[in-house]
């Protein structure tokens, strides 16, 4: 199964909002999200094409699975290294709680990223494909 | 854990090479990777310098040109660095481009 990657399929997952973070700033991440996990784990994922702003790249499951999960673990991270008063306290506590190296993002992205490297196939895709979204993370 | 650790937005070349995006790279950080993008106004050349120690920069990665409006994402460099320089200039004299450029390490 594929999925469209794409900078509202990032918002639709509902960690950053467009008003955090706009489509047309999110779609460099998502590129060098890309770029990091071919490069880290050896896959082959084509870069995001199109009109700025409404970018595309069709992406298997498991590949949009590793993909938005660092994604959002580098919009966070940009997010939070800013001065932005947007975010209320408590709101930047969350998101560096879920950065942070036992936040479940961080536990999301590291076991995917182990799940390929292992070799639980020949790309990793049966690893990471049992860690869709709203999976709950392995202990 | 990989991070963006440097950005910049729109920079305009000059006709000699001029730091665009320096970087210091975290300690811990083994790999940085450079995307670029000219934004639609003259193509450009670029390359990455590296340095010990902020003082005596070495070329790598080699000069090459950004065509107007194209984008490229470098191979990630695999080497650590403590400081790489991302420099710019126009390819044609007085013919400006801009470049958007991103940088993450891990």
């Amino acid at each position: 199964m594929t999925k469209t990657l794409t900078a509202a399929a990032i918002h639709a997952l509902r960690v950053v909002t467009v008003s955090d973070i706009a489509a047309t700033d999110l779609e460099p991440i998502i590129d060098q999200a890309i770029g990091i996990v071919n490069t880290e784990v050896g896959l082959n994922i084509g870069y995001l094409a199109g009109t700025a702003g409404s970018k595309t790249v069709t992406v298997k499951d498991e590949e949009f699975a590793i993909v938005s999960t660092l994604t959002l673990i580098l919009a966070i991270n940009a997010l939070l290294s800013t001065e932005d008063t947007r975010w209320t306290v408590e709101r930047r506590n969350n998101a560096a709680e879920m950065i942070g190296a036992n936040g479940s993002l961080t536990r999301r992205y590291e076991a995917m990223v182990e799940s390929i490297k292992s070799g639980a196939s020949e790309t990793g895709a049966e690893g990471i494909a049992l860690l869709s979204w709203n999976d709950p993370l392995p202990e | 854990m990989p991070e963006l650790i440097g950005k910049v937005l729109a920079k305009i070349t000059t006709d000699a090479y001029a730091s665009a995006l320096k970087l210091q790279v975290p300690t811990q950080m083994q790999k940085v990777m450079f995307h670029l993008k000219e934004n639609d106004t003259n193509d450009v050349k670029y390359k990455v310098l590296g340095s010990m120690d902020d003082v005596v920069y070495e070329e790598v990665v080699a000069e090459a040109e950004l065509l107007q409006d194209a984008s490229i994402k470098l191979t990630a460099i695999d080497e650590p660095w403590p400081y790489l320089d991302l420099q710019i200039k126009a390819s044609v004299g007085s013919a400006q481009g801009k470049v958007t450029a991103y940088a993450s390490g891990w």
